[in-house]
């Protein structure tokens, strides 16, 4: 009860400063879901088409995502110095897994007879790709996206350790001196920021399942 | 290069050791985690009322700064790998839950009304449609949690709990560039070879009537 | 609906970076600090000295990892001032010795110098006090053995168990194996983990003694008696900031300024400003302003 107390106090004296932390984290882990998309689904289709690339990526990304947090932020610091940039890569690099690992396992599951009457429709392979392949697969992949997404905003706690702020700095400055109260005030905005963009997330993905809707009415 | 094989051919027993310590932490936290998460990922997909809910509270656990749920945990379980084991259990679950739920909600349709009008029960149709036809998204979802899982439990050592963790750490400290390394590497090593059965897991369960539509 | 959602996001995004890139700008001193409440509080110590008694304007940037985040971001002219660095730290990490002299003058001399070679640094004389380990216990272990010094724990050190920071097994010089041979004697059970979270665990019983860092507030917090270093066997290592050479170069005066808190705070001050910050929660860049105005190290 004390620290619910004295959390909220932390909350009342420094809420200037947790919603400009609350931004900072918003902003880079969003960056860094965005470039992973952007990197993760088509490497992922990559996978698809060739069964020794696909085992490369794979291992790749398993070994990106094992390095540690430190390490990793040194490695990119050398290339990007303290701030943003050096963060958000890589948070980026340790979102990567669910997103490949998903879009990777839905494109695969995707029923071979659609494609084969794809395939008869005269469609290329692009077509079959964008048409029916992405589509079908849509609900899966975008699983992979809302987890990578809560991984990210979780683990975006790391970017005080090369200065870009963020909440993981109330949280640290909590650890650091055993305040559970400053650990919480940097948590709970966090965690509502988790609920929130899911909750944003699983509107995207009922347009998603509409489409997946009326191709399975279509097929 | 050579001091890094020296330091290797020095400590190869306390390496061997917090490798060992890392893969049954690793795997007991995320077979744990499955018996908990498949399961409640197929009941969540019969009571879509109370889904936001539990994958609500399993998105939170997410977010909370491993050092404070594990300073959470010393008052419950004092130090050591127990509560690691437990903060890597929690962690482990949003995958598996989500990738069930979704890969169980996405079965055609038109296949549980056939199977239905077959005269299945319920739990024939989990048994025999459901869970055949999503049992790759689940595993997919498995063998995520399972590299996360490898990689997370570098925290154990942040609560006396060994691991390959304790290279990194104690590396880290004391610049030891073949310390950090040699934790790194291991870890990598042990993810890959995780994945590499965690596949052949996937490759046994799916249903041989998807393995042959594939083939064609 | 989905493309709606897509604009919000990228006009978020682009707002975002340009005010990342938009304050990052002009002729700032840049001070890099780890999250700890000592270097924040010296941090902000050193920008308001610098501030209060030069036209130079500073940025603290926070947080940071660990020291060879530090050491890095300071190599690649991201920060031009280090806070705090810890002489015995140093030694090890940065200039990556393991045997060392335990003289904190010649320790001293050593990374002074080493600094400037490898990395043109200078290496300011110090704030006046010492980080270094120290052995404590439970107040009611303390009482119940009549623990005083180090030497006393012989006798009980097979039943109790110790916690540690998780790189202090390891260290080379003054670490674990030199301990044993230098004291003659070993602990029951020995757990590396977080310093953070020893604390915790010496709250719950987990572990009995707790090797702490001696400007620690948390001593007095969780009621851990300190134990005398009898042997001497912890070098009194020394806290200074650090700067870049082409910095001083560029601005002659933030030598002298920075010089004004040169043995200005002894190990006994440090504890306490960090015991306002840990324990009282007072805001760290007003710790740093009453210190310096108490001192007349700044004016109102």
């Amino acid at each position: 009860m004390d620290l619910l107390i004295g959390t909220l106090g932390v909350f009342a004296s420094s809420w200037k400063q947790l919603l400009a932390f609350t931004g900072e984290h918003l902003f880079m882990s969003a960056s860094a879901i965005l470039i992973a998309i952007a990197a993760g689904v088509p490497l992922a289709v990559w996978m698809t088409r060739n069964q020794r690339v696909a085992f490369l990526i794979q291992t790749t990304i398993n070994a990106i995502q094992t390095i540690p947090t430190i390490s990793l932020l040194l490695i990119v610091m050398i290339f990007l110095g303290l701030g943003y940039g050096t963060a958000i890569t890589a948070l980026a690099l340790y979102s990567l897994l669910p997103i490949v690992q998903n879009t990777y396992a839905g494109l695969e599951n995707v029923n071979k007879n659609l494609i084969e009457a794809g395939t008869g429709m005269g469609m290329t392979k692009l077509q079959l790709l964008t048409k029916v392949k992405i589509p079908l697969a849509m609900p899966i992949i975008l699983t992979g996206i809302r987890v990578a997404t809560v991984v990210s905003i979780g683990a975006a706690t790391m970017a005080t350790f090369v200065g870009a702020g963020g909440l993981g700095e109330m949280i640290m400055r909590g650890i650091v001196t055993t305040d559970d109260q400053k650990v919480l005030a940097g948590a709970i905005p966090a965690a509502l920021l988790v609920i929130l963009v899911d909750l944003i997330l699983g509107k995207i993905e009922k347009r998603a399942n509409f489409r997946l809707q009326t191709a399975k009415a279509q097929k | 290069m050579s001091e890094f094989i020296q330091f290797l051919t020095d400590r190869y027993d306390l390496v061997l050791k917090l490798l060992w310590e890392h893969s049954y932490i690793s795997l007991i936290a995320v077979a744990g985690g499955f018996l908990i998460a498949v399961p409640l990922g197929i009941l969540l997909t019969r009571t879509e009322k109370i889904n936001t809910y539990v994958i609500g509270f399993v998105n939170i656990l997410q977010t909370i700064p491993s050092l404070a749920l594990l300073g959470l945990m010393i008052p419950l379980l004092g130090i050591g790998a127990v509560p690691a084991i437990v903060a890597l259990f929690l962690y482990s679950l949003l995958p598996m839950l989500r990738n069930t739920y979704t890969g169980i909600r996405e079965v055609d349709p038109a296949l549980i009304e056939a199977a239905r009008g077959m005269g299945m029960t319920s739990f024939q149709i989990l048994w025999k449609i459901e869970l055949p036809m999503a049992i790759s998204i689940i595993m997919g979802g498995f063998r995520t949690a399972t590299i996360y899982t490898i990689s997370w439990a570098t925290l154990a050592a942040v609560i006396g709990g060994g691991g390959l963790g304790y290279l990194v750490f104690t590396g880290l400290g004391l610049a030891n560039d073949n310390m950090m390394i040699t934790g790194a590497l291991a870890t990598a090593m042990l993810a890959t070879i995780a994945d590499l059965l965690t596949r052949n897991i996937q490759k046994m369960c799916t249903p041989k009537g998807l393995k042959i539509k594939r083939a064609n | 609906m989905i493309k709606g959602n897509w604009i919000k996001a990228l006009i978020i995004t682009g707002l975002s970076l340009l005010l990342a890139t938009g304050c990052s700008s002009g002729d700032v001193v840049k001070i890099g600090h780890q999250p700890t409440s000592e270097q924040t509080i010296l941090a902000h110590m050193l920008k308001q000295v610098i501030e209060g008694n030069s036209d130079l304007k500073t940025e603290l940037v926070g947080g940071l990892g660990a020291t060879p985040v530090v050491l890095k971001a300071m190599q690649n002219n991201d920060i031009q001032i280090s806070a705090v660095r810890y002489v015995g730290t140093d030694i090890t990490s940065s200039l990556g010795l393991e045997e060392f002299s335990k003289d904190p003058q010649e320790a001293f001399d050593l990374v002074k110098n080493g600094v400037a070679e490898k990395f043109d640094q200078l290496w300011f004389p110090s704030y006046g006090f010492e980080n270094t380990y120290v052995f404590t216990v439970r107040k009611e272990l303390a009482d119940k053995y009549n623990l005083q010094k180090i030497s006393d724990l012989a006798a009980h050190a097979k039943e109790l168990s110790l916690g540690t920071d998780s790189s202090w097994l390891e260290r080379p010089n003054d670490g674990y194996q030199a301990f044993i041979q230098e004291y003659g004697f070993q602990f029951g059970k020995t757990t590396p983990m977080d310093i953070g979270l020893v604390y915790k665990a010496v709250d719950t019983k987990e572990v009995d003694i707790v090797l702490a860092y001696s400007t620690d507030s948390r001593l007095k917090e969780y009621n851990l008696v300190t134990l005398e270093d009898d042997k001497h066997f912890f070098p009194p290592y020394g806290a200074s900031p650090v700067v870049r050479n082409d910095t001083l170069k560029k601005y002659p005066q933030l030598e002298e300024v920075i010089n004004k808190l040169t043995g200005k705070i002894d190990t006994q001050t440090m504890t306490a400003l960090n015991y306002q910050a840990d324990i009282e929660k007072k805001d760290p860049a007003a710790i740093a302003r009453e210190f310096l105005l108490e001192h007349g190290l700044i004016q109102k």
